[in-house]
């Protein structure tokens, strides 16, 4: 298992991250887990991801945040304080040495540290300057304030979350966890990884500007594109069920299971014992809108007998689309992603050992496995102290306050 | 930027990160041709290979595909999923048409395709075959559960996946059902395995090898929400459904308008209006109240502390509702960004299209899909320096360049073609 004698796909690239929360230092992480020497610039008191909440132990640290641990694995720490003239000589000496720039800095706080992607464009013609703000680059928006609920519902992605699914009723909704900050982080890291193939060609760096609030909307495009065009919402399927498909309340949880094909629906009904209602006196399955009522009544009481895992496999033994809402622990205990190795267990000095995501594709050359965890603050700031700001030792450095 | 009419027979011309890349798209439904999509979207040459026989469903009217009318060139979700693209008709079960993905394969970068594990593999086409053409291949295969493993086979569309991952239990409202949700899902999906597609093909510039990518769709999906696993991981305990709220802060929720825009006007595309609001600190409470004329509750006890604010969350949403009841979602929106409050209507649809910021960044691309009335689609999320990514055609008829693909890069001659044709492998 030494990462050293194994290819990464990112061998020897190397990736400045001046970054916080979720968005960006999720494409950070994914190019510092793809093998990208990632060194994250935190400021004076480090990321504020440090201080979010749930914590390892339930006690609040700036080391057990499980939403910091998660979202910077196989990073280095440097704290340098990015407003002091020294501090922007180390960045800009860092910046001569990387390919890869990510930040989620707006246009004025660039600007404020000497760093808009103009300038460094200029500077550093080899250099990917890898933007993700809330709302762009340029536009009237660039400097609003915003939190991820805002942007949420900025994007249309919380009105998708309800519409598709629809609750009765009630309001647009964000979907669970962090996705839509994830959505926009993983919109970064594609553009990323096509500048590098661009660089590979061109030999040419350059500016690369992802809003959070489009990458966002990108994920909801078909519908929000069909309710501007076609007008009105697309069909909200009532309460998640449908006489095609949607939820199964059964004796101990939900499964969904999705029929739009004929032979899909046909799985469900050989599921349920090809049930008379289904078909006509030929034996064809009768047309699912004629018998709407009878169907949903009579799922729900073949799904209100069962258990979840008992409705989700004999869906899947008849091919009908299925999956039984699983709750986060039960997907970790699945004997599937047991057998995949999709979680990574990866020690950490300060929380112990943890079960880590890996990322959701295994590559055949370049296997996914074998990251580091999350930096200590600070752990990495004597060093690059010492490398880029000649002749000041580190401690001459922390005094005039460049480095904490 | 308008682009009309029919793909001109030459590749098209684009500008992306990824020019001069070419991919077979084996996909179909949502998921795959997304991500393929995204390729082209950067800039690659993605031919999708399709046929008749098999059609992708999302050129199809269905249930749940919405109430369109029209044949397979004028469905909405499909020409939305497919733009760049060109279009192969090919019946993969006749010799003649395996034989032209060989073809291809010698000359493309890249192959994608989400069917179940094994399909291509069965049909001659999988991995080792294609590889057999190009060695240096890079492969992503993109199925529900992944290629490995006792669920390997299992079929899923959208929501499935969000069930399996964990998602569809974190979201919706604490006392409700758990949600799924559809297309987003799937296209979640499609970018992780554009991502794996854009890795290897990185990797293969630096060194020069091809491989094979295993993608799971329900992966994808977890891996969007990796800390909620880390979560039970180092504390024992599954997370919660917390709708628009949030473990520590509030005011964090949505709250109804009077209106979209004006005070007493339209509400929004979807029927109604309403805003987000979330204070994270003291200074954004205050500016809420200072905003909202609501001093008194800035006074009052319970509401003193951040602590105390969420611990009588559901107290604050009557006061609040008073005030936005009377807006428009978009003034109240402005006056509370101007007070450094983060705050958004809650946007839909045309909504989205209309509003300034989007048209500001060009957030829209007129296109005229083929035998249909032209639309505005959200041009591609990424603005870069240098390789723009861009739409420069509509999503293909289908089949619509098979005779493109054959004759003019491939070189078949007429008489090939006649005997494909013949022989039903261009169906």
């Amino acid at each position: 298992m030494t990462a050293a004698v194994r290819p990464t796909l990112l061998d020897g690239l190397r990736v400045v991250e001046l970054a916080t929360e979720v968005a960006a230092p999720f494409a950070g992480k994914l190019l510092a887990d793809a093998g990208a020497e990632t060194l994250k610039i935190e400021p004076p008191g480090g990321d504020s991801a440090r201080r979010m909440a749930p914590f390892a132990g339930g006690r609040p640290h700036h080391e057990s945040s499980t939403v910091f641990l998660h979202y910077n694995t196989s990073k280095r720490s440097a704290v340098l304080d990015l407003l002091t003239t020294a501090g922007k000589r180390v960045l800009r000496s860092l910046l001569g040495e990387a390919d890869v720039l990510v930040t989620d800095w707006t246009p004025s706080c660039l600007a404020e540290a000497g760093a808009d992607p103009e300038t460094l464009r200029r500077e550093h013609p080899r250099l990917i300057i890898a933007a993700l703000t809330p709302w762009g680059l340029d536009g009237p928006a660039a400097e609003w304030p915003s939190s991820a609920l805002t942007r949420a519902h900025a994007s249309g992605a919380a009105a998708g979350v309800r519409r598709n699914l629809g609750a009765d009723g009630g309001s647009p909704i964000m979907a669970g966890a962090r996705v839509h900050e994830a959505d926009a982080g993983l919109a970064l890291a594609l553009a990323i990884w096509a500048a590098l193939i661009a660089r590979d060609t061109t030999g040419e760096g350059q500016i690369v500007d992802v809003a959070a609030v489009e990458a966002m909307m990108t994920i909801d495009r078909v519908d929000i594109s069909i309710a501007a065009n076609d007008g009105g919402p697309p069909p909200i399927m009532r309460s998640g069920r449908t006489s095609f498909g949607g939820r199964m309340d059964c004796a101990d949880g939900h499964v969904i299971t999705v029929t739009p094909q004929p032979h899909q629906w046909g799985g469900l009904l050989r599921a349920m014992g090809d049930p008379e209602w289904g078909f006509d006196a030929d034996g064809k399955l009768r047309d699912r809108l004629e018998i709407s009522d009878t169907a949903q009544a009579a799922i729900d009481e073949w799904a209100g007998a069962r258990t979840r895992d008992e409705v989700y496999r004999l869906l899947q033994t008849e091919s009908a689309p299925a999956g039984p809402v699983l709750r986060p622990s039960e997907v970790m205990a699945s004997e599937q992603e047991q057998l995949r190795g999709f979680f990574e267990m990866i020690e950490h000095p300060d929380v112990g050992a943890a079960s880590y995501t890996q990322f959701a594709a295994d590559w055949s050359e370049t296997p996914r496995a074998s990251r580091t965890h999350a930096p200590r603050l600070s752990e990495a700031t004597s060093e690059i102290a010492a490398a880029h700001l000649r002749p000041w030792t580190p401690a001459q450095a922390r005094r005039a306050g460049v480095i904490a | 930027m308008t682009t009309n009419g029919h793909i001109p027979l030459q590749p098209i011309a684009h500008p992306g990160p990824l020019a001069g890349r070419r991919i077979i798209d084996f996909t179909w439904a949502w998921a795959g041709p997304y991500g393929a999509m995204l390729l082209a979207l950067l800039g690659a040459e993605v031919i999708k290979v399709e046929s008749r026989t098999r059609i992708d469903h999302s050129r199809q009217r269905s249930l749940a595909m919405g109430a369109f009318r029209g044949g397979v060139n004028q469905a909405p979700m499909f020409n939305e999923l497919n733009l760049n693209k060109l279009s192969i008709q090919l019946n993969l079960k006749q010799e003649g048409a395996k034989q032209v993905v060989r073809d291809l394969a010698a000359t493309a970068d890249g192959a994608i395709d989400n069917f179940r594990p094994g399909t291509l593999d069965k049909l001659g086409l999988g991995y080792a075959a294609l590889r057999e053409q190009r060695e240096a291949i890079v492969m992503v295969s993109a199925s529900a559960l992944g290629a490995s493993g006792p669920e390997r086979n299992y079929t899923g569309y959208a929501p499935t996946f969000a069930a399996l991952a964990g998602l569809a239990y974190l979201s919706g409202a604490p006392d409700e059902p758990p949600l799924t949700m559809g297309g987003s899902i799937d296209l979640r999906a499609g970018t992780a395995a554009a991502f794996a597609m854009l890795a290897g093909l990185h990797y293969r510039d630096r060194t020069g090898r091809g491989q094979f990518i295993d993608a799971s769709s329900r992966e994808a999906i977890a891996m969007h929400m990796g800390e909620e696993f880390l979560r039970v991981s180092l504390r024992g305990d599954d997370g919660e459904r917390l709708g628009n709220g949030h473990r520590a802060w509030a005011p964090h929720d949505v709250y109804r308008c009077a209106s979209m825009h004006e005070p007493n006007g339209a509400a929004a595309s979807n029927g109604e209006a309403w805003i987000a609001i979330a204070c994270r600190n003291d200074a954004e409470w205050d500016g809420l109240c200072e905003t909202a004329g609501l001093d008194h509750l800035r006074a009052d006890r319970r509401f003193r502390t951040g602590l105390r604010r969420w611990k009588h969350r559901e107290e604050l949403r009557a006061p609040i509702e008073a005030w936005t009841g009377e807006q428009s979602a978009q003034a109240a929106s402005e006056a509370l960004r101007a007070a450094g409050v983060p705050a958004s209507p809650s946007m839909w649809g045309a909504d989205i299209h209309a509003s300034a910021q989007f048209q500001a960044r060009s957030g829209g691309v007129a296109i005229r899909p083929p035998e249909t009335r032209q639309r505005t689609v959200l041009a591609p999320p990424w603005k870069f320096s240098e390789t723009p990514a861009a739409i420069v055609a509509p999503s293909p008829k289908l089949g619509e360049d098979t005779h493109f693909v054959l004759g003019r890069m491939l070189g078949y001659d007429q008489e090939r073609i006649d005997a494909l044709h013949a022989e039903g492998a261009l169906e």
